[in-house]
């Protein structure tokens, strides 16, 4: 090593006395340079030249994708070229394997998982579910039981498509469960239609105030039911909610007159139709908790039973349930 | 495939074996130890003409340089009949009698087994390799021949969102998170290997990288997502919490949490997280509070993921130069980085004099992080009401965070600007450039508002993310739209000595 050590003191003082002079540093550090370059260089040439050798280039260039992917500029179309129009999608829920329309996913995840302000009024009403029993009315309109719904009948729920068939099977269980509230109960099997007028007729004056800070309330001539919609449904006109409700505080002062109940006779639509008696026939074969967020509309903002409204009242659209603690999006 | 070299190789293997080669390559061509470096240093010339580059060439089967330039290691393979060289560069074997550099797995993988030495002996991370795929890789290459290659102006790697109900400020964070160039090239390269693959966000967001570079043109539903990150981000309160930032703040911390689960290969230090959400956002915060009575100096340096700048007047601070609101973000950083007077309410026992004094307190940047997150705070919230600060905030393409560097700014200690840094970590001399490549912006009022993200793809084309719409925006659009999070990618990235397999 001794020669080594030699060596190696050797090449450094004729570095250094190369290096002290000036005109040679920049020769130098030019031709370092340069051979730093040739050495780069060589690797990308090696590389190349490994990867046609060994074939592994013919492995990696494949065949081009025939599909174009060039981007379109044109107004009224994005990138894809695609008109930008909303198309409706369903996602599995990955919490409760239910299928929900994505544009409404957030929403049912929330409640789904429990989550976000709701969730002390989700978890104390399970509680109230387990303990006494539950109103037919909260059982009709409430969200959150739909989810407490769930969480009971999960499993058997995993994978099945046909929503309705399976909510005829489920009927008897559920109505044993929320069973016997006075007005329903047992009755439920036979006349299994708490939305019609003659069962909101039996209900307490308070019951149906809280059911019509709910839901649209207007009675369809067609079908002689309560709109269940939103407060906000298209189908009927403020003025014939308005009377509704007119109609009920008459009769809480003691004029009580059923034939001053309000009948929409006009503003059924045809072309609107079908998902209005979907989601009625719905409402006659389930009885009652299995309002699914996935397909029926007058969910969407549709609330629970009273112990919701002080705090969110409900049909008032997205604005009203905003946090103020934060800036929000909407993206509507 | 061939990777068995050639018939003289297997030749001279199957007389000597490896050994030979895998001498020469330890000593001369990866150099593995210090004494290794030295030999090379001292012996590595031509034997003829005494270069020490040109090419060197060692003879595979007797002690002999020669440079290849001219010509003499292959007179020596001539004359001796020695014809298999081994580049003292790279370490290929060239063979004079097939003329041509031949490839050997065998010799391949000692050779790469002694470039992972060379570096661990030199406390580098790993040496950069080209990669080439596994036979496994070839294989399914070979089955799946289909290139989808990204040209310019292909819409490869861009992808809308649906909204899942007001979840525009997931939409966004998600575009600015794949758009991301050192995000993508981590999971474009398969790089998270995963323990609990059904529960991981990492392995979500690297599925989406997927999707988004996938060619399929239709918008993606982020359903799952939004599931992994409220079950592990459970104070996100669900759907009511609905701010972009806090969103990424969020899943950033889900993301590191499940890398942190995955192994960590190399980790030097316990205390500090390697994973590629640190390696890639999180930066140092210095804070240096100075005593005003001693000028003792008390030194904190904290991590952070983002810098929130306040868009309001300045209260109290010092300096003559604190008046009106700032217009731009440089002017934003400039005040966050700016000596603040602590006042006299707020005494500090101070550590070099031991009492309580009055103190200014002073944050810099010790640590840039790859991808510099700026929030400007245009959400304010007090108790006599919440309001939206809307004022046009200037934010540049190109920003040099130098000016905000702890040793450029902070005058109070430390080295002075001019000294020279003996600390190879004070980045002095580093290249501190970035380039803006995402902004999100809040359209709208505190309460009605959407969010929509600019994202940058392929070096300088913008495009519009507005959830499953994407179209085109220019540059200008950037630039003079309002900005509420602002994303720069670091423009040049050094060497760490941290790098992974």
């Amino acid at each position: 090593m001794s020669g080594i050590d030699e060596r190696v003191d050797e090449l450094n003082k004729k570095f250094l006395e190369f290096v002290s002079k000036p005109e040679n540093v920049d020769a130098a550090s030019k031709e370092i340079y340069e051979d730093l370059l040739d050495e780069v260089m060589m690797g990308f040439v090696f590389d190349v030249h490994r990867t046609v050798k060994t074939g592994s280039s013919d492995v990696e260039e494949g065949i081009p994708d025939d599909e174009s992917y060039a981007i379109v500029d044109l107004p009224g179309l994005d990138v894809f070229g695609q008109q930008a129009i909303k198309k409706s999608q369903d996602c599995a829920c990955p919490n409760c394997d239910r299928g929900v329309a994505a544009c409404r996913f957030a929403t049912h995840l929330e409640k789904c998982m429990g989550m976000g302000r709701n969730s002390s009024r989700i978890a104390s009403r399970r509680i109230a579910n387990s303990s006494k029993d539950l109103s037919t009315l909260s059982g009709v309109l409430s969200d959150d039981d739909d989810d407490v719904d769930w969480s009971l009948t999960n499993d058997k729920r995993k994978r099945r498509k046909d929503r309705n068939g399976l909510k005829k099977s489920k009927q008897s269980k559920s109505v044993h469960r929320n069973g016997d509230t006075g007005s329903a109960g047992g009755e439920n099997n036979h006349t299994s239609n708490e939305n019609s007028p003659s069962n909101y007729e039996n209900m307490s004056v308070e019951d149906k105030r809280a059911l019509l800070t709910q839901i649209c309330g207007v009675v369809s001539e067609h079908t002689k039911k309560l709109c269940t919609r939103s407060m906000r449904c298209p189908q009927h006109t403020d003025d014939q909610r308005k009377d509704m409700r007119a109609n009920l505080e008459a009769t809480n002062n003691g004029h009580s007159n059923q034939d001053n109940l309000h009948v929409d006779v006009d503003t059924y639509e045809e072309g609107d139709g079908q998902n209005l008696r979907d989601a009625l026939a719905r409402w006659d074969l389930e009885v009652s908790s299995h309002s699914s967020p996935a397909d029926s509309a007058s969910t969407t903002s549709t609330s629970s039973s009273s112990r919701k409204r002080d705090s969110k009242s409900k049909g008032k659209g997205k604005g009203s349930k905003r946090d103020r603690g934060s800036p929000i999006s909407q993206g509507d | 495939m061939s990777d068995h070299g050639c018939i003289h190789l297997n030749n001279f293997k199957a007389a000597k074996g490896i050994q030979p080669y895998k001498v020469i390559h330890s000593y001369f061509v990866t150099s593995t130890s210090t004494e290794a470096r030295v030999r090379k240093a001292v012996s590595c010339l031509c034997h003829t003409c005494k270069t020490y580059k040109d090419r060197l060439h060692s003879c595979l089967h007797c002690i002999f340089f020669g440079c290849y330039s001219k010509g003499h290691i292959q007179e020596h393979a001539k004359t001796k009949k020695h014809f298999l060289a081994v580049d003292l560069c790279y370490g290929n074997i060239l063979c004079f009698q097939c003329g041509d550099y031949v490839y050997d797995r065998e010799l391949t993988a000692v050779a790469k087994s002694q470039w992972s030495q060379s570096a661990r002996s030199l406390s580098l991370g790993e040496f950069y390799r080209a990669w080439e795929p596994t036979q496994v890789e070839a294989d399914l290459l070979r089955k799946n021949p289909r290139r989808r290659r990204i040209v310019e102006n292909s819409t490869i790697g861009l992808r809308g969102l649906i909204n899942l109900g007001s979840t525009c400020f997931m939409n966004c964070i998600v575009q600015a998170l794949i758009h991301t160039p050192l995000l993508r090239d981590y999971f474009l390269a398969d790089r998270h290997h995963c323990p609990q693959p059904s529960r991981c966000l990492v392995c979500e967001v690297s599925h989406l990288f997927q999707e988004f570079y996938s060619g399929n043109k239709a918008p993606l539903t982020l359903h799952k997502l939004l599931h992994l990150i409220w079950t592990h981000a459970r104070h996100l309160a669900g759907y009511e919490q609905q701010d972009a930032h806090e969103f990424f703040i969020a899943t950033l911390d889900v993301l590191h949490r499940h890398c942190e689960a995955a192994p960590i290969l190399v980790k030097d230090n316990p205390h500090h997280c390697n994973c590629i959400i640190d390696q890639i956002f999180t930066g140092g915060l210095q804070s240096d509070v100075v005593c005003q009575a001693c000028n003792g100096v008390s030194t904190t340096i904290d991590p952070f993921w983002d810098i929130s700048l306040d868009l309001g007047p300045t209260a109290g601070a010092s300096g003559p130069d604190s008046s009106g609101p700032p217009t731009s973000l440089l002017d934003c950083l400039e005040r966050f980085t700016r000596a603040e007077h602590l006042g006299s309410s707020a005494k500090i026992k101070c550590s070099n004099c031991q009492t309580y004094q009055e103190s200014t307190k002073q944050l810099t940047m010790k640590q840039l992080p790859i991808v510099a997150s700026f929030h400007l705070k245009r959400f304010e919230h007090s108790s006599i009401q919440d309001k939206k600060i809307s004022t046009f905030i200037a934010f540049p393409e190109q920003l040099d965070m130098t000016p905000f560097m702890s040793h450029k700014r902070n005058g109070n200690n430390n080295t002075t600007i001019d000294s020279f840094p003996k600390n190879g970590e004070d980045t002095a001399f580093g290249d501190n450039r970035y380039s803006l490549f995402a902004v999100i912006n809040h359209e709208g009022s505190l309460e009605t508002g959407h969010y929509t993200a600019f994202i940058r793809q392929q070096r300088d084309q913008w495009f519009k993310c507005d959830d499953h719409l994407i179209t085109r925006a220019k540059l200008k659009d950037v630039l003079t739209s309002e900005g509420y999070l602002l994303f720069y990618h670091k423009q040049i990235l050094e060497y760490g000595k941290n790098s992974k397999v």
